[in-house]
């Protein structure tokens, strides 16, 4: 079972947005992470940086069609937090 | 913000938020129409190579199609599905496709070595070809 825990490092709301995103997927390209969030390049990375230096996402280059992507998932860390904060927030929201 | 000044209004828009990237996430990671009727046709495939007289060279080429079918559609699309599906719901059908296949594989061996019936993998392979096309390409409700 999954601990309620909120946590201030998800919270932000393109974090948790990009957690979201990232959750049902294996990973993602960063140009359809920051097409699907509706931000720019710069403010993609610098999330993606917070999130990758709580160990919660990591990035990895490949090539392809002669082009460097960055491929982004969750970490098995990342994805226990994120569960715990979205269970943090059904608590929350069932006390209304 | 902390969870002490967070109410109940702004956790249950956080917890839309949520679903509303979840969905998305699913959208962009839906295998295209002809993929999904390539793995359908490809893992019938499987189930019928019994029926080859090479049957090593069939799985060897059918695999490789499969990996080339799935990545291609992983480039193009950016993203990629979780190998197991978050929701119970995803995992059930997942493990009762697999049980499905394993009993065709063997169902097609039965009816060839048993009752002597050569097209039997052929037949197994062709129903789990049709079952998995209209089960993958049958909408769902179902979201993680």
């Amino acid at each position: 079972m999954t601990k309620a825990r909120f946590d201030p490092v998800i919270h932000a709301p393109a974090r948790l947005q990009l957690c979201a995103l990232l959750g049902p997927l294996q990973d993602a390209e960063f140009s359809v992470l920051a097409n699907e969030l509706k931000v720019s390049d710069s403010v993609l990375s610098k999330h993606i940086k917070q999130l990758a230096e709580a160990g919660y996402v990591k990035a990895t280059k490949r090539k392809s069609a002669g082009r460097q992507r960055t491929w982004l998932n969750l970490t098995s860390k990342g994805r226990k937090a994120f569960a715990g904060h979205v269970a943090e927030l059904q608590r929350l929201a069932g006390m209304s | 913000m902390s969870n002490e000044t967070l109410g109940p209004e702004d956790a249950q828009t956080a917890l839309n938020e949520v679903n509303r990237m979840q969905a998305a996430a699913t959208d962009v990671s839906e295998e295209p129409t002809w993929s999904k009727i390539a793995v359908a046709l490809i893992t019938g495939g499987l189930v019928a190579t019994p029926m080859a007289e090479n049957s090593g060279s069939m799985v060897a080429i059918l695999m490789a199609g499969l990996v080339i079918v799935l990545s291609t559609g992983r480039q193009k699309r950016g993203a990629s599905a979780l190998a197991v599906p978050p929701s119970k719901k995803g995992r059930v059908a997942m493990v009762a496709i697999v049980t499905f296949a394993l009993s065709m594989y063997i169902g097609g061996i039965v009816l060839r070595d048993r009752f002597d019936l050569s097209w039997g993998p052929l037949l197994a392979g062709a129903i789990l070809a049709g079952v998995i096309t209209v089960a993958t390409l049958t909408p769902t409700s179902d979201r993680p």
